[in-house]
């Protein structure tokens, strides 16, 4: 198993600071309706997320499927006895 | 009485009623413990009987299990402690069943419901049993490693053999040929390969990289000139495998080594 070579370091204020304008001003654009100046890529790579406030059991099982025919998980081995 | 005295009689087919109520209200758990050992035992014409059937499941899916339970003929002999013990004792048809959503040196049971392997019963018309993965069970019985586990271990251990050699000789892709081998050193907890299965590997070796993997687990000395004598000189591979034998050489023996656990990419969530 490859190893992070980056130390652990808790974020200094200046990029804490940063990240928080960041997430205001995407709060900003989603309220109004704007592209996200800031995005999670993951976003792009895996289009089936949930918002969490809108995420019910139905919607997460749904999303699952989803996720699973970008994404399928490793096939079972099979025997017969 | 305790489970070594108990008489074992038992196969995974005696259970099948019990498994195929279970996954007919679809009710998901794995078999683990000495019926699952058997199971893959009987793959080899091997015959590894118990005395009892011991499921493992989620948390949540062991709550629905005793729901479910009473009208479907199994009667719940002890209930699973909140803060305390994990197992609900079940009895069916007069036998114990044990359905466990914890056990010492197994992964969280998501985990080992998705990597089990399915079984079709013959004898049980074509019931789908899934049973814990054997590299899991593995070196779930080499961390218990109770008395009774150990023959148990070799079982699983030559089953595993059996798997690698066959892996290495006909999977096409690299990964694939390599991966079984990889899985068992790492749950063997060992850096090099063992002697006799390093020299049942060799033969099929074909790549470059089945080459590479054989010499940096390779188990001595001559098993390294082995390898260095075995690949083609159309591979051009022979001066690398060359430096690496020499590099080795001048490294201190390291045999078996604790190695930090594989880690599994997490389930996909919601944000």
């Amino acid at each position: 198993m490859k190893k992070s070579k980056k130390p652990f370091r808790i974020k200094t204020p200046e990029q804490e600071a940063r990240a928080i304008s960041q997430r205001e001003e995407n709060e900003r654009a989603k309220a109004e309706g704007r592209p996200l100046p800031y995005p999670n890529p993951w976003d792009v790579w895996d289009p089936t997320k949930l918002d969490p406030a809108e995420a019910t059991p139905e919607k997460i099982a749904e999303r699952y499927r989803e996720f699973c025919k970008l994404c399928p998980p490793r096939k079972r081995k099979e025997h017969f006895l | 009485m305790p489970a070594e005295e108990k008489e074992r009689t038992l196969s995974v087919e005696d259970f099948a009623g019990f498994l195929g109520a279970l996954e007919g209200s679809g009710l998901e758990v794995v078999v683990i413990g000495g019926l699952a050992v058997g199971t893959y035992a009987s793959l080899r014409g091997e015959r590894v009987l118990s005395a009892d059937l011991h499921v493992y499941t989620t948390q949540e899916t062991q709550v629905q299990i005793m729901d479910w339970a009473p009208s479907h003929g199994a009667r719940i002999v002890k209930r699973p402690q909140p803060r305390g013990i994990s197992v609900a004792f079940l009895e069916w048809d007069g036998k114990e069943i044990n359905v466990l959503s914890h056990t010492v040196g197994l992964r969280p049971p998501a985990e080992s419901i998705q990597d089990a392997r399915v079984f079709h019963l013959r004898k049980a018309e074509g019931l789908c049993v899934m049973v814990a993965d054997p590299y899991d069970l593995l070196a779930c019985k080499l961390e218990v490693n109770r008395p009774k586990d150990r023959p148990h271990q070799e079982v699983l251990r030559s089953f595993l053999e059996e798997e690698v050699v066959e892996a290495f000789r006909t999977e096409p892709g690299n990964r694939d040929r390599i991966a079984p081998a990889g899985r068992l050193l790492e749950v063997l907890k060992l850096e090099r390969l063992p002697a006799d299965l390093a020299r049942r590997l060799l033969p099929h070796a074909r790549s470059a990289s089945d080459f590479r993997f054989l010499i940096g687990r390779a188990p001595d000395r001559e098993f390294e000139d082995a390898v260095l004598a075995a690949v083609p000189e159309a591979l051009g591979l022979r001066e690398d495998i060359r430096r690496i034998v020499e590099r080795r050489r001048k490294e201190p023996p390291t045999g078996a080594s604790a190695r930090p656990p594989r880690a599994r990419p997490a389930p996909p969530s919601a944000r």
